[in-house]
């Protein structure tokens, strides 16, 4: 690790001398100086385009051609000899393949097969990048399933490149914290967000195990018979990128209640169905359920008005040694009932761990098999 | 434009390999960009028309996209805001069954439905091939689309690291 690491930084060091030599160069004779403004002009040119100001990027794009029309080819010249000096692997590798990239934007890949090899169809590699995005997009879905876009990202240097596209990585952010986020400054820093920052887990589900003991009674026939029986049960919970929430209470066997929490059609009635938001490392879920009332049926409309339950936990998000963020502590547990018109809450007395326990995060694969709908 | 009119007049479209394909108007219609094309002309003009050049879109492919729009093209298609949320249960069978075909030909579709602009056709097909690279190793990935491994062993190992975050232990 620390080897690498001073590696790296003799690695930057060179580097960055190097470029500097570069600027020195440059500036030594009078037409490179024109020529070093043109560079400047384009890469800001360059910058611009990728923050989207189309309009500004091609007032600086044209000055850059207009002090020397060759500019563009210089540019990419000067980057590849400096990538053939590029034997390490550093941080920024991303920089360094997206000029690879940008500048044969038509082959995002190298197909496997050998040059000799006859072939009349046509490789991954031919599709346009706009739809390569278009189809990560649907790789992620809705469900923000970045492990197969992260996965995606090792196949080869192309893909790796538009598995970080800063969009892919921001409408995740968008996502998860809505309007509760601030731009960075460097658009790369979309993906560091969306994976230090603090948030629930969305590709499997938090599940607390409850067991307690309690006496059994006395045998009939034999007074010194005293049965102990142990009671099991789990609460699951299952969050949406949508900011929905499930929640479940049973005595089945886990792989039942699982199964329950993964068809979203056709939500069974243990399941109760809430929201969450964040607090800052906690998360408050809110579950209302109104619950039917036979006798309500017949009276009149304007009666008391409908019975609810309304259950409001809080819970404290933290990492296990194991996966960040896979932790629930419970932190507040109240349930609030509206009965015939009268609201009665009651605080639960959190402090018997035996009864609540932390959740503890369980990946499903089988939430994110299916595609749902695109990322935006 | 009344697209509801009964009659629904012949349209002709040219491969880019010369080859040339009759359709209806209803039917290419659902092409975004050859609707904005026949708006320029005018209703009128549709008639008097001489064939539509498609410069990107060979004939192998073509044929595969009118057989999709004359199946649709008495469909109302979704808009692309509305296509965005959708899933798999949208799918028609049939779509379904369009859509076995091998992956040269489905870059090809993907190509001409982006060229082309038919949003439900470029939905269920770059779905196709989000629902093949989704939770598949990245071997699996370059197997399945013969892509060449281009990482060195220290590259591929950095990168690791940095996935490391979603991955399981």
């Amino acid at each position: 690790m620390e080897e690498d690491e001073n590696s790296l930084d003799q690695f930057r060091k060179q580097w960055r001398r190097e470029l500097e030599q570069q600027l020195d160069e440059t500036k030594s004779g009078d037409s490179t100086s024109q020529e070093n403004s043109a560079t400047n002009l384009f890469q800001q040119a360059v910058e611009l385009e990728k923050s989207k100001k189309y309009f500004d990027a091609i007032r600086l794009y044209r000055r850059a051609l207009q002090l020397d029309p060759n500019i563009e080819l210089k540019i990419y010249q000067a980057s590849q000899a400096h990538e053939q000096t590029t034997d390490d692997f550093s941080q920024n590798s991303s920089n360094t393949f997206q000029k690879e990239l940008s500048l044969e934007s038509n082959q995002i890949c190298q197909s496997a097969y050998l040059p000799g090899t006859i072939r009349t169809g046509i490789h991954i590699s031919s599709l346009p990048i706009e739809v390569f995005l278009l189809i990560l997009k649907y790789v992620i879905s809705s469900d923000l399933d970045y492990k197969s876009l992260e996965r995606f990202g090792r196949v080869c240097k192309g893909f790796f490149l538009l598995s970080r596209d800063p969009e892919l990585w921001r409408l995740g952010c968008q996502k998860v914290w809505r309007n509760n986020i601030t731009t960075p400054q460097n658009p790369s820093a979309w993906r560091d967000m969306f994976i230090n920052r603090c948030r629930v887990l969305f590709d499997g589900c938090y599940i607390c195990k409850i067991t307690y003991q309690r006496l059994g009674e006395n045998s009939f026939q034999d007074q010194f018979y005293r049965p102990v029986q142990i009671v099991e049960y789990f609460r699951l919970i299952r969050f949406m990128p949508s900011g929905e929430v499930l929640m479940m209470t049973s005595a089945d066997d886990l792989q039942t209640c699982v199964n329950k929490l993964k068809n979203l059609k056709n939500i069974s009635r243990e399941i109760l169905k809430g929201s969450y938001h964040y607090q800052d490392n906690h998360v408050l879920v809110v579950i209302k359920k109104t619950q039917f009332n036979f006798a309500q049926k017949y009276k009149r409309k304007n009666s008391e008005g409908e019975n609810s339950l309304t259950f409001f936990l809080e819970l404290e998000i933290g990492n296990t040694n194991k996966k960040n963020f896979a932790k629930l502590t419970w932190k507040n547990y109240s349930v609030s009932q509206v009965r015939n018109g009268h609201e009665a809450t009651s605080d639960y007395d959190l402090r018997s761990s035996t009864k609540y326990p932390p959740f503890i995060f369980s990946h499903v694969k089988s939430f994110h098999n299916e595609s749902k709908g695109c990322l935006e | 434009m009344d697209i509801d009119r009964p009659s629904d007049p012949q349209v002709s479209v040219v491969s880019s390999d010369g080859t040339m394909f009759h359709t209806t108007l209803k039917s290419i219609l659902l092409s975004g960009t050859i609707k904005d094309m026949i708006e320029h002309i005018g209703e009128g003009g549709v008639e008097n028309m001489g064939a539509i050049p498609l410069q990107n879109v060979d004939s192998k492919t073509l044929e595969i996209v009118i057989k999709w729009i004359e199946h649709h093209k008495d469909n109302i298609q979704p808009t692309s805001e509305e296509i965005k949320d959708k899933t798999a249960d949208f799918i028609d069978p049939w779509d379904e069954n369009f859509l076995e075909m091998d992956l040269d030909k489905l870059y090809n579709l993907i190509t001409a439905a982006n060229y082309l602009n038919i949003p439900q056709l470029l939905w269920l097909s770059t779905r196709k091939i989000a629902m093949l690279i989704k939770n598949r190793t990245p071997q699996e990935i370059r197997s399945l689309f013969n892509i060449e491994d281009d990482w060195t062993p220290q590259e591929i190992e950095a990168v690791q690291k940095e996935n490391q975050w979603c991955e399981e232990k």
